[in-house]
């Protein structure tokens, strides 16, 4: 078999985008497809995934190409789900991840699916600073979800959470 | 630092010193082969367990174990050379030199010894606690690996070579040794202590209600289980395959099938004895990646919303599901690979793909940013998820079923009362380890009663200052919350004897205790067996205790040393409960000031893993005890003795400065 460092991957829009291995080995879900088929000339679908967002997702690929391997999930979610985790954005990563919304939603959703924890976290970071500070219709608004609740409902939630309202 | 002697007449002249055989120590763990290629981690373990470990010295022909004990400790061989044999004690199956360790299958997956060992010449051995050993596993991975794997590869060599001899091991050892392993591997070691109390005949109630939306879902029919089960043959394959019970269409009769005769043959290359007669379908959760990956490929049934990577994420955040898992069968690893062959043959990445979308078209699509706000919301404080219950009914419903570990409320000390604790429990108390209420006076017994109900994991419990906490809610909560390893009381003033005793009878893991000014309890609890096990002990300002309370504790241990003498050293391994010395590491009776000298001579002598004390405020103490204390406790770090008046004059820290090596602090303010 050919020994071959590049891969190509297809987005849903069926562009095509070849890269190092170990650039799409950033992604487990490719890691761990690439280690099961072997190297392959067949470029790889992903479905899920539009040309415009697996453009974005490559170029931090390529940019933490050398990073170390992010540490075992076990080790970092003991007791709590990783809430107190270090919060920091390097200056890079800031400026790569900002963007309209709707793109940012889709640069989660694929590292997600294509399972980059590093880019994962960026994202979700950046959402989380989006979120607070804002009351609940702002944050509504945002994620364009409409309020369900009567206001008696509304009120019984409110009156749960009384307590946590800074103290 | 101890040395304990089998023989009291022997002449020991190179090993009196501790400094001396100290420096031997880390000298020779150093050589340890495993020890050898780690490097920092294990210079830094040596440094670790060098503190707690004591000294065994053996004659020519000692036991030192026997098959079928239970295993408390590990041994590290400082001098001479030991035989590990049969319970017979007609095969060999090694001897082992210094350097090298031995006794770590029983101590590491906690299984009763799987064969004797006997000193073959005068011995020295290093005695390391199973309790100490697991306490390193999280900070010193790759020691704790390391051990394990030896563990294995002996446990192995050890019954390929029982089974040569047509023997088997003890009572469950193998059974248990399977299990242990089975739960260390797949990262569950605190759920499986919990499980650990039922039987295998009780297997199915060890799995918990399984939600479908929660993991992966392959429709399995019974002719694929059996397939499981009769097809291949054994190898050393590591597939973990995890099985879980579908609303009950698998008995326990399927399970005893399966963990009484798959896990036991990988170990020898025994063909399995085990049928399958499942009759419905069965819900396949797999942890090894390669099956994943196959599995992620081959998306017919792949449920709504729950493609592996949901998978993947609820193995890391969710609890952990008990799980009957299969190590190294064979048969599996068939079924892994048919699998795989299967998916080569049938299809190409192109098809899978194709499906995959199918798939997520037949589903109730969920919208990109409610997606995002799940994925966001794992991340999120507390506080701000709380917050986020008011978006919608859907954000609701998932916000009260994401499991929280750790809730911290002193910060919101003055909104919390028994009313509102109740209804946070209520909705997010199940899985709760780590409950963090001090300060949050407005609490009483009904808000205890609460944890009660909703918190029978917690492990960590602070109510510093809940003051208007009595007895009875002590009592209801220890009742029920039985896995506490560290609780505060301190400052609930109305506790007395009933409450902490209760306490200490009912919560075996118990490990840290805090009562400071909890004044009316007196010393009749301090004859409770627990107090040997504890790490950490806070009695400050306890006012009502006086010298007769480190009189009882001394009793717990007294005389147990000089018995040992007499009959064997390995009796420990016979009697668990039997305790020659407290564990304690800290302990603080500052404002105790009726104590004297005679309480700090008490617990001196018992207590030589002492690294904190603080005696300050304690005016009622001389130079006479703190004298004693620095004989005995050699290894403390941390010592406060501020104003203690009598006792700190200039001939006792000169002699502190010789005695205690370890020294880092030394508070003397006020004398």
């Amino acid at each position: 078999m050919v020994v071959s460092s590049k891969v190509i991957l297809s987005s849903s829009d069926a562009q095509s985008f070849t890269v190092e291995k170990k650039v799409a080995e950033r992604s487990i879900l490719l890691k761990n497809m690439l280690e099961d088929i072997g190297d392959s000339e067949e470029p790889i679908p992903l479905p899920n995934v539009s040309g415009k967002v697996l453009k974005k997702v490559i170029e931090y690929c390529e940019h933490h190409k050398d990073d170390d391997p992010a540490p075992a999930e076990e080790e970092r979610e003991v007791f709590d789900n990783a809430r107190s985790r270090n919060d920091e954005i390097s200056e890079w990563d800031g400026t790569f991840i900002t963007c309209e919304n709707e793109e940012l939603f889709e640069i989660i959703l694929a590292a997600n699916y294509l399972d980059i924890k590093p880019l994962l976290d960026l994202g979700c970071k950046t959402v989380a600073n989006m979120i607070r500070g804002k009351n609940a219709e702002q944050i509504r608004e945002l994620f364009n979800i409409e309020n369900d609740f009567t206001p008696e409902e509304e009120e019984q939630i409110r009156r749960e959470n009384e307590w946590a309202v800074d103290a | 630092m101890e040395i304990l002697r089998s023989d009291s007449n022997q002449k020991l002249p190179e090993y009196q010193e501790p400094n001396s055989i100290m420096t031997e120590l880390v000298e020779l763990l150093k050589e340890v082969m495993v020890f050898q290629t780690l490097g920092r981690e294990s210079s830094e373990f040596i440094d670790y367990i060098k503190e707690l470990v004591h000294f065994r010295y053996y004659k020519l022909g000692d036991t030192v174990c026997r098959e079928g004990e239970s295993a408390k400790a590990m041994f590290f061989i400082i001098r001479g050379q030991v035989s590990v044999i049969s319970e017979a004690e007609d095969i060999t199956f090694a001897e082992l030199n210094a350097p090298g360790f031995f006794g770590e299958i029983g101590a590491i997956f906690n299984v009763n010894r799987t064969a004797t060992v006997r000193a073959s010449t005068k011995c020295v051995l290093a005695v390391l606690l199973a309790e100490h050993l697991e306490a390193t596993s999280q900070k010193y991975p790759e020691i704790h690996q390391a051990i394990k794997e030896q563990a294995e590869t002996r446990f192995k060599d050890l019954f390929c070579e029982m089974n040569k001899s047509g023997r088997k091991l003890k009572n469950d050892t193998e059974e248990r040794y399977v299990e242990m392993k089975r739960d260390i591997s797949s990262g569950s070691l605190k759920e499986f202590k919990i499980a650990r109390g039922s039987s295998r005949r009780n297997s199915e109630l060890m799995l918990p209600p399984s939600p479908v939306d929660d993991h992966f879902k392959v429709g399995f029919t019974s002719n694929s289980l059996e397939s499981i089960c009769e097809s291949g043959k054994l190898s050393k394959s590591e597939d973990i395959l995890q099985i879980y019970s579908s609303k009950g269409a698998l008995t326990d009769k399927h399970f005893d099938g399966l963990s009484y005769s798959v896990p036991s043959s990988p170990l020898c290359s025994f063909p399995s004895s085990a049928t399958w007669d499942a009759n419905n379908d069965v819900e396949i959760s797999e942890q090894d990646d390669k099956l994943h990956k196959q599995l992620i490929q081959h998306p017919p049934q792949l449920q709504p919303n729950n493609t592996m990577k949901t998978l993947l994420k609820h193995g890391g955040l969710g609890p952990r599901r008990a799980s009957v898992a299969v190590w190294s069968d064979d048969k599996l690893t068939q079924f892994a690979q048919n699998i795989q062959n299967k998916i080569k043959k049938e299809s190409n990445l192109s098809t899978a793909s194709t499906k995959l979308e199918e798939t997520t078209l037949t589903t109730e699509i969920e919208s990109n940013e409610m997606q995002v706000l799940k994925l966001v919301l794992k991340i999120l404080p507390f506080q701000i998820v709380l917050h986020l219950r008011l978006i919608s009914k859907a954000i609701n419903n998932h916000i009260q079923l994401i499991p929280i570990y750790d809730l911290e409320l002193s910060s919101f000390h003055k909104k919390i009362n028994d009313t509102t604790l109740s209804s946070i429990l209520t909705s997010f108390g199940t899985n709760l380890k780590k409950l963090n209420l001090k300060g949050c006076w407005s609490v009483t017994d009904k808000g205890l009663q609460a944890i009660a109900n909703n918190c029978k994991d917690l492990q960590l419990l602070n109510l510093h200052s809940c003051w208007d906490c009595t007895d009875l809610g002590l009592v209801t909560l220890t009742n029920s919350c039985n896995n506490l390893v560290q609780v505060d009381l301190s400052n609930c003033r109305k506790l007395t004897d009933a409450g902490v005793l209760n306490l200490l009878s009912k919560c075996f893991n118990l490990r840290e205790i805090e009562l400071s000014y909890c004044k009316n309890l007196t010393q009749k609890i301090f004859d409770h067996q627990s107090w040997t096990r504890m790490k950490k002990i806070n009695l400050q300002r306890c006012t009502a205790i006086s010298d007769q309370a480190f009189e009882r504790w001394n009793k717990l241990v007294e005389g147990k040393e000089s018995s040992i003498d007499e009959i064997s050293v390995s009796e420990e391994n016979k009697e668990p409960e039997i305790r020659y010395h407290f564990d304690l590491n800290d302990l603080n009776l500052s404002d105790c000031s009726f104590l004297t000298d005679v309480a700090i001579e008490k617990f001196s002598n018992i207590c030589p893993n002492l690294i904190t004390i603080n005696l300050s405020f304690c005016c009622g103490l001389t130079e006479k005890s703190v004298s004693h204390l620095i004989n005995f406790c050699l290894k403390i770090k941390n010592f406060d003795l501020s104003f203690c008046g009598n006792a700190c004059t200039d001939e006792i820290l000169l002699a502190i400065s010789k005695s205690l090596i370890f020294l880092e602090r030394l508070a003397i303010r006020g004398n």
